[in-house]
């Protein structure tokens, strides 16, 4: 578990500190305050800077991190290739640091166990079979033959340092050509419920992994926070209409049933709130011993409904090891959050994500004396 | 009409009840402070302490660039309420001095967190209320007689309130019996019928003056 968290150049973040975490965390701040962003450096922690999770925090969030963008980055973006090195935009003002210069940092605050992803020159060397690449100085650059020197992305922890990506490649490349060596493991497993929910394909994979389990049944009694005559869930195959010369594309989708009724329902058309509810009790259930982030937690959750769902993550995620880290916008969300963290000590954190001149953003800390208080005065904490 | 013990202005004081604005409102308005800073009346000391601890780490357009807050002693002791003061102000980093002063203590901001004045009333320095700062602003002789009456009816068992209130009985004794008869002490102030000149209350304006 993290107990605390730093982020150094990345995306909007020059420098952010939070400096205490705890089981289930909080976070809120306005639109552009980096509160996805802050999600996707777990993220990027989480999966040890693994090249898959930074390409999709990239590419599939573009919506995301487009809004997040100030306009002097976004004429950069505007005037620079497409095929230009898709990584760039994970760092602090969107483009590549220069070679010896500072990169992203992630990670727990203090020296050790932090995360950097930067530039590195290497020379490459061709030795029978085998190219291998020695990393270079910034210095010796200068006395080297540029034409065995090439400079790619690399991933260094403590004294261990690996290679990423080259710089000159775009997205589609640096997929198929994975770099060679010892891959990292994550350093845990973590589940994401975006704003913007899950796909289908997501929501069933997650539902295969606890189907019949008891975990199962944690997600089922979930739901029946706000349909209580839930009998249960299962997964059936829906088929695409078919087209001449198209194959049919199957999907599955969750199917429910409700005591009183004998049809069988499609889960998403019992609302928004039972359909988002699903996704972040499975997700949750599928983070044991890892993380759970919530982009947002609030959409589609109904204000009354929200002191259960929290009550039910915090009990949950003591029960399974698993670190929640959520975001949101919504003042009943910080209200249903305060008030199961009220029977919950030092279970949670809370923080609010203001712009910063010096350093991007800075987290404010609330504690729970403070945020009640805040609650209870009416003073704004968003 | 904008409630003016209501006030979101950015140097905000905070107090705790109608009476206690509109007493610090007489006391703005003679010394000329009327732009210098608004009042929040908060409901209760209670209140006055939440809004506080609400009120520094709030977002930046909500923030107050400084806040007093106006307290009374009782029905703590000057070192309880000091404590209870100073504990929540530390949560927030601040550096506070281990005894209140005696003008009213101005405590730095720090980060982008508001200064903070604290006054305890009625002098930072011994026990009491607004109303024993009040009772230093009437005339000598009429108060002493008003507190003569006061336990006066006492003693014939005709008065009820509760001992933590005996100053504002006397005050409002007092003030039962001037012209024009009880007048709210506020308006009493306006009325020079207390006087904002005393001693006690040229130190209660100098705390405002030197935080706002």
């Amino acid at each position: 578990m993290l107990d605390s968290f730093e982020v150094r150049n990345f995306r909007l973040f020059r420098h952010l500190s939070v400096p205490r975490l705890s089981r289930v965390n909080l976070f809120v701040g306005r639109n552009n305050s980096g509160k996805s962003a802050l999600l996707e450096a777990i993220e990027a922690y989480g999966s040890n800077a693994s090249l898959d999770v930074l390409l999709d925090l990239v590419l599939v969030r573009d919506g995301n991190w487009e809004s997040e963008i100030t306009d002097a980055a976004r004429s950069i973006l505007e005037t620079t290739e497409t095929t230009e090195n898709p990584l760039r935009s994970l760092f602090y003002g969107h483009h590549l640091p220069e070679v010896g210069a500072e990169g992203i940092q992630i990670g727990p605050i203090g020296r050790n166990g932090k995360i950097t992803i930067r530039t590195q020159a290497y020379q490459i060397v061709h030795e029978e079979d085998v190219t291998r690449r020695i990393p270079v100085s910034r210095e010796s650059l200068k006395k080297l033959d540029l034409v065995d020197v090439q400079v790619g992305i690399e991933v260094q922890e403590g004294s261990r340092s690996s290679y990423l990506a080259s710089t000159a490649v775009d997205a589609y490349f640096m997929r198929r050509r994975r770099p060679s060596g010892p891959s990292r493991e994550p350093k845990w497993v973590f589940e994401l419920v975006p704003a913007h929910n899950l796909t289908d394909a997501k929501v069933a994979a997650l539902w295969d992994r606890v189907h019949l389990t008891d975990l199962e049944n944690e997600v089922v009694s979930c739901l029946r926070l706000i349909q209580p005559s839930l009998v249960g869930v299962a997964f059936v195959g829906e088929s695409s209409a078919q087209r001449p010369g198209i194959p049919p594309r199957t999907r599955r989708v969750p199917i429910v049933r409700l005591s009183e009724a004998q049809d069988r329902l499609p889960l998403k058309s019992m609302g928004d709130g039972i359909a988002r509810l699903f996704q972040i009790a499975l997700a949750l259930v599928n983070s044991r011993d890892g993380a759970l982030l919530i982009d947002e937690f609030e959409n589609g959750l109904h204000w009354s409904v929200q002191p259960k769902v929290w009550d039910f993550i915090f009990r949950l995620s003591q029960d399974l090891n698993v670190q929640v880290f959520a975001t949101t916008h919504s003042r009943d969300c910080i209200q249903a959050f305060a008030s199961v963290w009220q029977g919950n000590g030092d279970l949670a954190t809370f923080y609010r994500l203001d712009t910063d001149v010096t350093t991007g953003t800075k987290a404010v800390a609330y504690n729970r004396e403070t945020l009640f208080d805040a609650i209870e005065t009416e003073v704004e904490v968003r | 009409m904008p409630d003016v013990c209501r006030s979101e202005a950015h140097r905000i004081l905070l107090v705790e009840g109608k009476t206690d604005c509109h007493v610090v409102l007489a006391i703005q308005q003679h010394y000329g402070l009327q732009t210098h800073f608004g009042i929040f009346a908060c409901g209760s000391d209670d209140e006055v302490l939440k809004r506080l601890n609400a009120l520094i780490p709030a977002p930046t357009e909500k923030r107050p660039e400084r806040i007093g807050i106006v307290v009374d002693v009782d029905p703590a002791t000057i070192a309880d309420r000091w404590h209870q003061i100073t504990d929540r102000l530390r949560n927030h980093g601040y550096g506070c001095p281990a005894v209140p002063d005696a003008n009213g203590t101005v405590i730095a901001g720090h980060d982008d967190f508001p200064a903070i004045g604290v006054w305890l009333m009625p002098n930072n320095r011994d026990g009491g209320s607004l109303e024993d700062l009040l009772i230093q602003m009437a005339d000598p002789n009429s108060i002493d007689f008003a507190r003569e009456a006061v336990t006066g009816a006492q003693q014939r068992n005709a008065a009820t309130f509760r001992a933590v209130h005996l100053s504002k009985a006397v005050l409002h004794t007092f003030l039962a019996w001037q012209d024009e008869p009880g007048r709210p002490p506020g308006l009493a102030i306006t009325a020079a019928i207390l006087r904002p000149t005393v001693p006690g209350a040229v130190a209660f304006a100098g705390g405002l003056q030197r935080l706002f």
